[in-house]
């Protein structure tokens, strides 16, 4: 559980606040205020994003033209302002306080009777109760100080232990060397004053506001408090048959160690009535929240709108089976329990190489002894440390809590200076485990499948290339970015998810700055690792040029692709086209010629001898994809140029339509639909390859102008609807 | 489709093609020869069919499975004395979801003793006829579907040996592959000492794509499971070897959790008709304030910034999600061993990836290239991937991979913001006397073979399925479910009950005495933040009437842990109720 936490910053906005300066990346002019509000604007985005009530800010502005505080009658607290009194923000709030957070032209006032008030909002407003206190001071320290009363000052501070934190912008910094030029003499002094103030505070942070702006540019990790998701006993051996002391049972609580974090999704609202549609940019005032209703319901023709609304309270837990659906009322539900109780039980142990980091199947939890307990925290350890030791994982069953799924999982030694434990993590079931065959990436098999091809010029690297890989492979290690102190280039640390800050990120800016036009750029560390690191691109140039030459890809072409639907089979992604090219005309030339006669039974059209003449082309009506492809490669071959095949193929185009038109004509309602959206898929993609789409779109366009106008039986609306989705 | 789940959250954008559902359709043909029928092949056949039928309803709800026999005629199963013998193909199965009546059917076949009854065995079955009458269930039965598959089994060399009818048989064939309908033979030894002959028939009518390789006895189950679909990958991307060196890959998935309640698998039945049907389901937005139902158009999304809406157009909001084109971009090579902390820290499943020629002519050589000098090289690349439009971008190791089939395992890395602290405990180091007598457990516990999945059926998909098939086929439910995951007890105390004897004796002389233990916890309760107290603080703050001192918050996560909550309110009072009642006070 978060803490309750009050924060109030206070805000200098004497004159000299509003001078321009040229900072940043892009080194705009931003006025010092402007410049400091940067970082207190994001902060407080931050607390009205965690939407926590009991994470309240209030805003004091000191110089300004005004008095309006609760010791206004006292003399010395003359110009601050309470812009804002402590409570939960939302974006009207800041939006509110933005309007008075400018430079004021009236100079006096006092910043430390700025921080008296401060402490007094706190006060009142924390009581007694356990809260986190913070006063935030941004200031140039270019106005007044008076620290006359500071030990009383400071007294109250630490009695209310609230954490004092001065953000001075341009102050100097002799860590960073830093010493800002032509430095008033009366800042320098307040320089140091406030110093030496902040220095005796007991919990106080005196920064340069360059600090603090610096650390946005770096994310900022939601910390998750650990909830235990499982307490019980690591055990081997089985308790209820063994005496205790042939048992290994430990006791152990477990926690999360690893969980995907998400990123702010979107929400749907509605646009108001009142607005036209037209309108794409949604104002506030326009919005409504939605939610989703669900309603369970059955086709029932005689229901309103033909269907049954039902009450989900009805209805029973149903399971599919094949086509059948078996339903369990709940009183049969017992029957289809798996009976499980809570526990962590060895199974045995196996080498961790067995255990390979692509076969895990998701987070990770941490295994602890159980805490308070001297005995399990030992024998954990020891676990962790055999585990370690023999180079071994262990495999356990677990269930998470009475009557949960059991899972097996992986147990792996955690051995760290601050923690000795285990992490596990799920294994794959028999039915989780996927089973492909894939073609070899290293050598082919011929068809009898005993003999071995270890060349081949389009699918199998050649040694020269191997080679160029190695080398490639050398030119690009990693491990030449280690910097001095053997930090790897990328560490788990600097690996921010890119999709959740950058998008906080243009939600708080967009927010508080009121500007939707410009979506700010993802910050540079969010997408640090898109790109290789350019000073070893730079050293693999010549072995990436190299393999760039030799292995040449290309886009793909016409003819390759062509060949590869006449040749392969099914989708095996490998085909041995290259191993066959000698054959194809032949194997071409006795399938045409054999088309016509095959089938045998009577009754059934036999298709005539599809000539080497394009212009008589004959189908077969029960075998049209087949025989369409075929023609159409065999018309591709045979034409000596891009008309002929064009005027060939349109031809084809044309009379398989009218095939199809006769299909449809002598069949049964909608018996012929799947056929025919079949072919017409063959036909596009045919189209496709060949570059015609634009053959295939006219004869669909004529199919369809006669389906809509009934020249074939009638509506065929859904028949019409399935073709345009091709 | 059960990946559907896998993908990102409703944010992101999918590519038309992500949206057709990929389900395979396999139609099992069987050819009844006298051969088979008389050495059991055909028994064994019809039995290994049964289960890919009831193995597919479990493993993919939603694939079509058919089971086919040919080459004989059948005797019909109402009359006894009926052959039929009209037709080449006899579709025990059709293509589909199977029924109940059909299982039952094959069934019965499966488990007939005298299948030689059942069948008249032609003389010379026409296999262009058989081939082509699949043909026509593929259109008929299985259009759209992107996998198409036939497993064809055979003992039978030499079908026919005239010329012609070999020819148009492979006619018949190539149109099964124009129609993008794989055929997978299964060409089995007729006997032990008689080996099956491809280069008579089948050598000649399939391509060369085709292995025409026999196989002795059958296991045709291994067979079936081995040829899993192919071409169901989850998205096909470039991957930049290096700047302009760019090749196609696909992603597959080897790893998905299957669970018994997926919504391919479970769903809401309303009973009160004349037969039971699944109740559909549809949501309506309505807003919030008024209730007014509001039309899909009229709906837009956008992000929150506290309770308000902050105005982003549709595609400002692409534009924010937008990191680049869809890649998997190679940063660098490391060494296998430098990245230890991967099993520490694993955040989802894995995929895996293969090379493709289809866009770009190539890719497989380089790929392979670049796999092989992995492998040798025992090195894994680091990429930046964004495996489709609109994903989020995530980094991954690309593992070479050393089983079965060649290509690249690429597991995804944790980002720092899925990191979880380490939980608040002390720190404890065993003693090596300890350690070493916790290894002297753990050697004599070594499963020689390693971690293999294979032997560990998911005992709740399993159990789950053996009760529903036993309603729908009206079987008998058993009555205890098998569960291989549970400890082999009996081993484990012979072969390691000794050395836990001795190694509990170790950790009683090396722990401390746990009681001062306890007090010091005890105080730690109120300022700990690392989570709920444990049972032993809980016992003795109950025995000394402190529960309440407890937050409302600990309280609730000490329930969760231990499976308990108030029954209705859920105050604080009403919390320390129930801790004081769980403790039996």
């Amino acid at each position: 559980m978060a803490s309750k936490e009050a924060t109030v910053y206070v805000v200098d906005l004497h004159e000299s606040m509003g001078r321009e300066m040229a900072r940043g990346h892009d080194s705009k002019e931003v006025t010092d205020l402007n410049w400091g509000l940067q970082y207190i604007y994001s902060e407080i985005s931050n607390k009205i994003l965690s939407g926590r009530k009991t994470d309240v800010v209030g805003l004091v502005g000191v110089h300004t033209d005004t008095t309006q505080n609760m010791f206004e009658e006292e003399s010395g607290f003359e110009h601050i302002d309470i812009i804002t009194p402590i409570q939960q923000f939302n974006l009207d709030t800041l939006l509110e306080a933005k309007k008075q957070l400018v430079p004021n032209s009236d100079n006096k006032g006092d910043l430390i009777s700025g921080i008296v008030v401060a402490v007094q909002m706190i006060k009142l407003y924390t009581k007694a109760l356990k809260y986190i206190r913070n006063i935030v001071v941004l200031t140039n320290g270019q106005g007044n100080m008076n620290l006359g009363d500071s030990g009383g000052i400071i007294k109250q501070l630490n009695e209310n232990r609230i954490i004092l934190k001065v953000m001075g912008v341009d102050f100097d910094d002799e860590e960073v060397d830093y010493f800002e030029e032509d430095k008033p003499e009366h800042k320098r002094e307040n320089e140091l004053k406030l110093k030496e103030f902040v220095d005796r505070c007991e919990d106080s942070v005196f920064a340069t506001y360059k600090e603090a702006r610096d650390s946005l540019d770096i994310p900022k990790v939601k910390a998750v408090n650990p909830v235990r998701a499982f307490q019980g006993n690591l055990v081997l051996s089985d308790p209820e048959q063994q005496p205790p002391q042939r048992v290994m049972s430990i006791g152990v609580e477990v926690f999360p160690c690893t969980r995907r974090a998400t990123a702010m999704t979107a929400s749907s609202y509605a646009m108001s009535k009142i607005e036209p549609a037209t309108i794409s940019t949604p104002s506030q005032n326009n919005l409504q929240a939605v939610k989703w209703d669900r309603q369970y319901y059955v086709n029932d023709e005689s229901g309103i709108g033909g269907k049954k609304e039902l009450d989900r309270d009805t209805l029973e837990n149903g399971y599919r089976y094949g086509s059948e659906i078996v339903y369990i009322t709940k009183e049969e539900e017992e029957a289809i329990m798996f009976p499980t109780s809570a526990s962590l039980q060895v199974i045995g142990f196996v080498n961790k190489k067995s255990v390979p980091p692509y076969m895990l199947m998701g987070h990770t939890d941490y295994i602890i002894g159980q805490r308070g307990n001297n005995r399990d925290a030992v024998a954990i350890s020891a676990f962790a440390r055999a585990l370690f030791e023999t180079d071994n994982f262990g495999l356990a069953r677990y269930v998470n809590k009475d009557g949960k799924d059991p899972q097996i999982v992986v147990l792996m030694p955690y051995i760290r200076a601050e923690l000795e434990g285990l992490v596990f993590c799920q294994l794959p079931f028999a039915e989780d485990e996927r089973k492909f065959i894939l073609p070899s990436l290293t050598s082919l098999e011929t068809r009898s499948g005993n003999k071995t091809v270890t060349t081949h010029s389009r699918l199998l690297p050649t040694k020269e290339m191997l080679d160029a890989m190695d080398d490639y492979v050398d030119a690009m290690d990693l491990s030449k970015l280690k910097g001095e102190d053997d930090e790897p280039w990328l560490t788990m640390e600097e690996c921010f998810n890119p999709s959740i800050h950058h998008i906080r990120n243009v939600v708080k800016e967009c927010a508080v700055s009121q500007d939707y036009g410009k979506i700010p750029e993802p910050l540079p560390i969010l997408t640090r690792f898109s790109q290789p690191a350019e000073e070893l691109t730079e050293e693999a140039k010549p072995q990436l040029e190299l393999l760039k030459h030799l292995f040449d890809i290309k886009e793909q072409f016409r003819e390759a692709k062509k060949r590869k639907t006449e040749v392969t089979v099914g989708q095996t992604g490998l085909d041995l086209d290259a191993l066959l090219e000698g054959e194809l005309e032949v194997k071409l030339e006795s399938s045409q010629t054999l088309s016509s006669n095959v089938k045998s039974e009577p009754g059934r059209q036999t298709a005539s001898q599809s000539s080497q003449n394009s212009q008589q082309l004959s189908l077969d009506p029960e075998n049209i994809c087949p025989d369409f492809i075929r023609t159409l490669n065999k018309i591709d071959t045979k034409a000596t140029s891009d008309e002929e095949f064009r005027s060939g193929a349109t031809n084809l185009y044309k009379q398989t339509i009218t095939l199809l038109e006769e299909k449809l004509e002598s069949s049964k309602g909608n018996d012929a639909y799947n056929e025919i959206i079949g072919v017409l898929q063959t036909m596009r993609e045919q189209a496709d390859e060949m570059e015609i789409p634009d053959v295939f779109t006219a004869a669909k366009g004529q199919f369809v102008s006669k389906l809509e106008r009934g020249d074939l039986g009638g509506q065929k609306n859904v028949l019409v609807a399935q073709i345009n989705s091709i | 489709m059960e990946w559907i789940s896998h993908l990102e959250n409703d944010d992101d954008v999918l590519e038309i093609e992500d949206y057709k559902v990929r389900k395979d359709a396999l139609l099992i043909a069987i050819q009844v020869t006298q051969n088979a029928i008389n050495n059991g092949t055909l028994h064994k056949a019809l039995e290994a069919a049964f289960d890919a039928v009831t193995d597919r309803i479990v493993i993919s709800p939603q694939d079509y499975t058919g089971v086919m026999l040919f080459g004989a005629s059948m005797q019909s199963e109402d009359d006894g004395d009926e052959f039929d013998d009209e037709s080449d193909t006899h579709f025990i199965l059709k293509l589909g979801l199977p029924t109940a009546a059909q299982i039952k059917r094959l069934k019965r076949l499966a488990e007939d003793p005298d299948l030689g009854e059942r069948f008249k065995v032609q003389e010379e079955p026409h296999l262009m006829d058989v081939f082509f009458d699949m043909n026509r269930h593929f259109i008929n039965m299985a259009p759209n579907f992107a996998s198409r598959r036939i497993i064809y089994i055979t003992d039978d060399d030499t079908p026919t040996t005239n010329e012609d009818d070999i020819n148009k048989t492979r006619v018949r064939i190539e149109d099964l592959s124009h129609l993008k309908v794989k055929v997978e033979p299964l060409l089995i030894n007729p006997s032990e000492d008689k080996t099956f002959d491809s280069s008579k028939f089948y050598a000649l009518v399939f391509n060369e794509d085709t292995s025409v390789e026999p196989v002795e006895a059958i296991d045709l189950k291994q067979f079936i499971n081995k040829r899993n679909v192919l071409n169901r990958s989850l998205f096909n991307v470039k991957m930049e070897i290096g700047e302009g060196l760019v090749v196609g890959v696909r992603g597959y998935l080897l790893y998905a959790e299957q669970k018994a309640t997926s919504t391919t698998r479970k769903a809401w039945v309303y009973t009160g008709g004349e037969k039971p049907e699944i109740a559909k389901l549809e949501s309506q937005a309505v807003t919030i304030e008024s209730g007014r139902s509001v039309d899909k158009a009229d709906l837009r999304k956008t992000f929150k910034f506290g309770n308000d809406y902050v105005p982003f157009t549709e595609e400002q909001l692409t534009q924010i999600r937008y990191f680049g084109e869809p890649i998997i971009r190679i940063l660098g090579f490391h060494n296998s061993s430098d990245f230890s902390e991967l099993f520490i820290h694993s955040v989802r499943s894995s995929m895996f990836l293969y090379p493709t020629d289809e866009k770009l002519v190539g890719s497989i050589r380089a790929f392979s290239a670049l796999y092989q000098s992995l492998k040798n090289k025992d090195k894994m690349a680091l990429a930046w991937v964004i495996v489709r439009k609109g994903a989020k971008p995530i980094l991954a190791l690309l593992i070479p991979s050393t089983k079965e089939i060649e290509g690249l395992h690429m597991v995804f890395l944790p980002f720092t913001d899925d990191i979880r602290q380490e939980p608040k405990t002390e720190l404890v180091s065993a003693a090596p006397e300890l350690v070493d007598a916790t290894k002297n457990i753990f050697t004599r516990l070594r499963m020689p073979g390693g971690f293999e999945s294979q032997r560990y059926p998911n005992p709740r998909l399993q159990w789950h399925y053996r009760v529903v098939r036993a309603m729908a086929l009206q079987e008998e439910v058993p009555k205890v479910p098998e569960d291989k995951t549970t400890p082999k007890y009996r081993s484990i105390d012979t072969r390691v009950g000794d050395a836990i004897e001795e190694w509990n004796k170790v950790l009683q002389s090396s722990s401390k005495r746990p009681a001062e233990d306890i007090c010091k916890a005890e105080k730690k309760v109120k300022s700990s933040d690392a989570g709920p107290p444990s049972n032993e603080q809980m016992q003795n703050m109950v025995e000394n009437d402190i529960v309440g001192k407890l937050t409302v918050a600990e309280l609730r996560a000490w329930g969760a842990a231990n499976n308990v909550e108030p029954n209705g309110s859920k105050l604080k009072k009403d919390w320390v109720e129930v801790v004081k009642k769980y403790y039996g006070k």
